[in-house]
């Protein structure tokens, strides 16, 4: 308790930090914005910048490999330049970027049924992960294949909630749904995973 | 408590953020300890997969030039891009109700069609319809993609409620001109 207490204020004040830090993220974002809409074409490349990495991210949980993750991630940003004139600034600009994202997703797995995600695929441009061991990776590898084999809305509201730790609401911003539905979809969304990975050596950690 | 918790609040209890009765019911009812339980390992392995092997820096470059050029070849957005589209509706509603004294109707079939001779005809300059004509031809091509895109209709529907009276506004407007105009 009094170790509790002592921290309060040092908390408190990162709190306050990670408040600061993402008002001036989302003041920065709606300069950005206004600029395109200006018709300012290279002030998106500055958004491009600043949630490349996000947006790769999230498409590869969705793919589970490089290449169609590089290619849906394109087609997210062209997707969003086009529709930037009708971005009011109802959501953050980050929350209509993933949403855009996420239906990228959703319709690139569609035209691909069935899932074909050969986990043995070579990345060789990328750089190797930083202190691991193979069975780390193959574990990973496992968890990664499990996760992107889940259905539509719980792999979604899992891979926003637990890899990119937004909050339930901004996931059901993102997902337009209720906060009721994002909890119970990630509740299915976890209890499938463990049945997907029921008997391999990963239960047994 | 009665029955069983709805699962978004067993999820409460497997973030370990759920209030003490409902931890207690989860503890004392098999079935929700089971549910729970597997959540939670369903979280412990969704950590081992954290980590995503990363590009190398030089991607992230060359990602953003890959799609600086896309976006250099892709037409620019316009911001309003439904008002040519409208100006063009509006131009050929315009245009139909002008020349709709001049379209022949079957009464009129039978009978030899007068022209208005030349002179009673406004100077060009003044002549709303060829106005209109032009216009309808400097917006061809943005129409055609738009018309392509959405439909008139659809334009319209995207219309936030004060633009779609703009829009009511600025047709009832120059119909009444017309009809002016074709009277006079």
């Amino acid at each position: 308790m009094l170790v509790e207490a002592a921290l309060d204020p040092i908390l408190l004040v990162a709190s306050s930090d990670a408040r600061v830090s993402r008002d001036a993220l989302r003041s920065d974002d709606e300069r950005l914005v206004l600029a395109c809409q200006r018709g300012e074409r290279e002030a998106f490349s500055g958004l491009v910048e600043r949630y490349q990495r996000d947006v790769y991210r999230l498409c590869y949980r969705y793919v589970n490999n490089h290449h169609d993750a590089s290619d849906m991630a394109q087609e997210a940003f062209l997707k969003a330049f086009k529709a930037l004139p009708s971005f009011r600034g109802d959501s953050s600009f980050s929350t209509w970027l993933y949403r855009i994202a996420v239906n990228t997703c959703l319709n690139f797995r569609q035209s691909r049924r069935p899932a074909h995600e050969p986990l043995s695929e070579a990345l060789p441009d990328l750089a190797p992960p930083v202190a691991q061991s193979i069975e780390d990776d193959e574990r990973a590898a496992s968890v990664r294949a499990a996760v992107a084999k889940l259905p539509e809305k719980q792999r979604a509201t899992l891979i926003l909630k637990l890899y990119h730790e937004l909050t339930h609401e901004e996931v059901a911003r993102i997902l337009g749904s209720s906060v009721g539905t994002v909890k119970a979809n990630l509740f299915h969304a976890l209890n499938n995973l463990r049945k997907a990975l029921a008997g391999s050596a990963l239960e047994a950690r | 408590m009665w029955g069983h918790p709805p699962d978004e609040r067993l999820l409460d209890i497997a973030f370990g953020v759920a209030a003490s009765e409902l931890r207690a019911h989860a503890e004392g009812c098999a079935r929700c300890r089971e549910r729970v339980d597997g959540a939670r390992a369903g979280l412990g392995l969704a950590r081992e997969a954290d980590a995503l092997p990363e590009p190398s820096p030089m991607y992230w470059e060359a990602f953003r030039r890959r799609v600086d050029r896309e976006i250099v070849a892709a037409p620019a957005p316009r911001a309003w891009g439904w008002r040519p589209a409208l100006l063009s509706a509006a131009g050929l509603l315009v245009l139909v109700a002008a020349l709709n004294p001049l379209l022949p109707t079957p009464e009129s079939a039978q009978q030899p069609r007068t022209l208005p001779a030349w002179s009673a005809l406004p100077p060009v300059a003044e002549d709303t319809t060829l106005q209109l004509i032009s216009e309808l031809e400097a917006t061809e091509e943005l129409v055609a993609a738009e018309s392509t895109r959405l439909g008139i209709a659809g334009v319209v529907d995207e219309l936030s409620e004060a633009e779609q009276r703009e829009l009511a506004q600025t047709l009832q407007t120059l119909l009444r001109d017309a009809r002016a105009g074709n009277k006079s």
